[in-house]
């Protein structure tokens, strides 16, 4: 089997498996499952170009595509090597709780996800995999479910991302009718055509939903700092370096299909670019070290959309190399936060400090990252910037989006200080944690950042490593081939300039940090400027959905039987009949049943009468079991006619659930008071009875319309041929239920079976005083 | 009277539904036409037994039943993928890989139908009878 089903299947095996192995290793676990991903990401390195399919549903014309390109290759990479860190880190982070079998075992089947989307070629299969990373997601931040604020922050990146999905799939299905092919790769190829066609605008708008709430876009940002709650690996997996960048790999992914356009450039740079500027600025007025980093993750996430929006082979490059540099430094000073939280640190930036020397191995890893993130001189963040400024500073770049960038980035630096280098720097202050809580922590806690943070440090000392990926990466987002040269010594122009300028202002910033997070808050919390908050909005938007859905029970289930019987029967009657009013000839059609059913011989209008008499006697006052009978009577009638059809099934099965009606209604009918008294005043029963009698006359017009249209026989025709043929029986009625219509048939008995459940639950909850 | 006819009764219609059941394929018959015919033996048991016997008599709980006669029919609609074919397809013992067609799976799907009408219907007997 290849490689690309093989993976994905391993890691759903992995998560299966988690916890039953858990009691054999104990606390070798994570390190061996860590082993699955790193071993991946080894493979997918050296991997070549490839695809593989299998039909999922092929009378749909549904298959799974998996194909693995420069693109994917990158991505597949970067998702299963931290995928292993953080599994390793996860050991020590939450060393000794009972449930960390069972995070494991999620961290695994998110990476299955993740990697499923990234390798996906198919429309439904990205949507399948795309809300699978949402429910893991789910899972994951609600993980510590015992606190209010992780099932809040889970639920609402739930709606969220889910609500986007939904979007999502819309688009991508109109994209696929337009393009007619459910292949990605197809779907990118016939650019032109959806680019031309009138839904590009439909198909657009609703990619970029699902592509915005998946990867944090103002206005839809506001669930990334909400699932801090989350445990921190779990906040360096998901909500930084991998599951946030699903939005920017669909709209990298897409780019070459949808891209190019004014409405493409024009949104994304906008949305891309106030995402940008805005998450930078909350970040400095966070105090938590987790949620300052969530708001530069929002903030480098518009950066990513903004470069993508420009388009240009310099601004997609910039993209692919801001991402991997982003994904290292930022899942390392995740990590590296987490740590100091378990040293004792806490998490309030403004706080800790002085952790240089009982925790040397985080403290160079964050020193490290910060230097990333930062864009300093050699790491990978000073190169992606470089390339950036390039992008933003070349002709027919609008000033507005350099603005957007350095100012962004300004604000990064003070916030990488804070979080990377301040906590070990200065006079140790009293831990917020006692003695006994602290964990210096192992290799396994400051290893995993360390080597993420150190990964960023190589890859400009061996360009070749990184060059020849991005390089693949790129022409699949261009759509041709595109080359990339990386060069650590900067050349002297005005992106070297906006580079300083950068610098500066993020030093600057650094400096004024504590005025500067009083100003913000005083902005966000006393003035106007309070009303736009997007938290409050998503809470008021969820209590009107609930209220809404209140009122729409309360309309549609009333509680009283009768209206119930009243809307299901007249709806049955007059809109299943509608059409038949409407459409020409149905008198005369209707004329010819009748004379149809005249023709009948003496047996069947003897029977005809014998039903009619019966369901006379019903309507009439008499008592209960009376009208059992009657109905019984009448219902064999029916039984009677159906032989006399020469239909021995259906008159057999006629008669038993006659019989066994009467024996239930008997049941429970002689529950009831033995003399019915009908206390209907004349008007209802004027009303009953017109209901009653305009059914009955629409469904024998209906019939009569369709005994008066002479029947085809090519269906009989087919079944009789078929059925001995192709089903082996010979009885066709029981063949078709069993064979030909077999999922009807599976359907109907689960109706049955819920009908019983129900009338049992009703029965039972009745008993109850 | 009925005392006497029931232990008759009861056995006769049970060996008759089950009889139905097995000749559905060729002549008039099938799961749910014979879930009906066994589920009024078990009516009439009960009618004249109680519930208490009859639910001992039934030995499995009906909601069993019908639990296990859906797993059962989804089963043997999904049998045929692991022969490779589209859901619901008929595997016979003549035309169909080694070790899936022992059975004939549309056998197989009958007897789900039936004992989820079965079970089914003779919930709701129990139920209604149980609350006289």
């Amino acid at each position: 089997m290849s490689l690309l089903p093989l993976s994905v299947l391993l890691l759903c095996a992995g998560a299966a498996v988690a916890p039953l192995i858990a009691p054999l290793l104990r606390t070798r676990l994570p390190l061996l499952l860590g082993a699955i991903p790193a071993g991946l990401a080894a493979a997918f390195a050296l991997a070549g170009d490839g695809g593989w399919s299998v039909a999922w549903a092929p009378s749909l014309g549904v298959e799974l595509h998996l194909r693995l390109d420069g693109l994917s290759r990158l991505f597949a990479v970067l998702i299963c090597a931290i995928g292993a860190l953080v599994l390793v880190y996860s050991g020590a982070y939450l060393r000794g709780r009972p449930r960390l079998p069972g995070f494991c075992g999620l961290l695994l089947a998110f990476l299955a996800a993740m990697l499923g989307l990234v390798l996906a070629d198919d429309v439904v299969g990205l949507f399948v995999f795309w809300e699978a990373t949402s429910l893991t997601s789910f899972l994951l931040i609600g993980f510590e479910h015992e606190r209010r604020a992780a099932r809040r922050g889970a639920l609402q990146a739930l709606v969220v991302t889910a609500a986007g999905g939904l979007a999502l799939l819309a688009g991508l299905l109109l994209a696929a009718q337009e393009a007619g092919t459910m292949r990605l790769s197809e779907l990118v190829a016939a650019g032109e055509l959806l680019r031309a066609s009138p839904a590009y605008g439909a198909v657009l708008g609703l990619v970029l939903v699902g592509a915005f709430t998946k990867s944090a876009q103002v206005p839809l940002h506001f669930w990334l700092p909400n699932a801090m709650a989350a445990p921190t690996p779990v906040s360096a997996l998901l909500h930084s370096s991998t599951m946030v960048k699903a939005g920017v790999y669909l709209l990298a992914r897409l780019h070459p299909g949808l891209g190019g356009t004014v409405p493409w450039t024009l949104l994304l740079t906008a949305f891309g670019g106030v995402t940008l500027v805005l998450g930078a600025t909350l970040a400095l007025r966070e105090r938590d070290s987790k949620g300052m980093l969530a708001c530069t993750t929002v903030a480098s996430l518009g950066l990513l959309v903004l470069l993508l929006g420009v388009g240009t082979a310099a601004a997609v490059k910039a993209a692919l190399l801001y991402l991997v540099a982003h994904a290292a430094f930022k899942g390392s000073l995740f990590l590296v936060a987490g740590g100091i939280d378990r040293c004792g640190g806490g998490r309030d930036v403004t706080r800790v400090a002085g952790l240089g020397r009982p925790a040397p191995g985080l403290a160079i890893a964050g020193g490290v990252a910060a230097l990333s993130m930062a864009g300093l001189p050699p790491a990978t963040g000073f190169l992606a910037k470089e390339v950036l400024y390039e992008a933003l500073t070349a002709p027919g770049a609008a000033t507005a989006w350099l603005f957007a960038a350095v100012l962004g980035n300004a604000l990064m630096v003070a916030a990488a200080v804070q979080v990377g280098v301040l906590p070990f720097f200065g006079a140790p202050k009293a831990p917020d944690a006692p003695r006994a809580e602290r964990d210096a922590g192992g290799a396994e806690l400051w290893g995993p950042p360390a080597l993420l943070a150190g990964a960023g440090l190589l890859a400009p000392f061996a360009p070749g490593l990184l060059a020849g990926p991005l390089a693949a990466a790129a022409s699949t987002v261009r759509g041709s081939a595109t080359a990339v040269e990386l060069h650590l010594v900067p050349s002297p122009g005005p992106a070297l300039a906006a580079s300083a300028g950068t610098l500066a202002l993020g030093v600057a910033f650094a400096l004024l940090r504590g005025r500067l997070r009083a100003g913000l808050t005083q902005l966000f919390e006393r003035t106007p400027a309070r009303r736009l908050r997007a938290d409050p909005a998503y809470d008021a938007f969820l209590r009107g959905a609930t209220e809404l859905a209140r009122r729409c029970v309360r309309f549609v289930q009333s509680g009283f039987l009768k209206r119930y019987l009243f809307t299901l029967l007249l709806a049955t009657a007059l809109v299943a009949s509608a059409p038949l009013w409407l459409a020409p000839g149905t008198g005369g059609r209707v004329l010819e049943g009748l004379r149809a059913a005249g023709q009948s011989g003496p047996v069947v209008l003897g029977t005809a009468a014998f039903v009619l008499a019966g369901a006379l006697a019903v309507v009439l006052p008499y008592r209960r079991i009376v009208a059992i009978v009657a109905m019984g009577s009448l219902g064999l009638g029916m039984a009677l006619l159906f032989l006399a059809f020469s239909a021995p099934d259906v008159a057999f099965t006629q008669l038993m659930v006659e019989i066994l009606s009467v024996v239930v209604i008997t049941l429970v009918v002689t529950r009831l008071p033995v003399r019915g008294i009908d206390r209907r005043s004349a008007g209802v029963r004027l009303r009953d009875g017109t209901v009653a009698v305009a059914v009955g006359l629409a469904f024998a017009v209906q019939l009569l319309a369709v005994l008066g249209r002479p029947p085809d026989g090519a269906m009989r025709r087919y079944f009789l041929e078929q059925a001995p043929e192709a089903a082996h029986g010979l009885n066709v009625v029981n063949v078709i239920l069993v064979d030909f219509r077999a999922l009807d048939t599976l359907g109907e008995s689960v109706v049955v079976v819920c009908a019983a459940v129900a009338i049992l639950g009703m029965l039972e909850g009745a008993r109850e005083p | 009277v009925l005392g006497t006819a029931v232990p008759v009764l009861v056995s006769m219609t049970t060996l008759f539904a089950i009889y139905v059941l097995l000749r559905g394929h060729d002549e008039p018959g099938g799961g749910f036409i014979g879930a009906l015919i066994g589920a009024s033996a078990v009516a009439v048991y009960t009618i004249d037994g109680g519930v208490t016997e009859a639910r001992r008599a039934l030995y499995f709980a009906p909601t069993t039943l019908a639990g296990v006669g859906l797993l059962l029919a989804c089963g043997a609609g999904l049998l045929s993928g692991l022969a490779g074919l589209p859901p619901f397809t008929g595997l016979w013992p003549d035309a169909a890989p080694a070790g899936l067609g022992l059975v004939p799976s549309v056998l197989l799907f009958d007897l789900g139908v039936f004992l989820a009408v079965l079970g089914s219907a003779v919930t709701v007997i129990f139920a209604l009878e149980e609350k006289r």
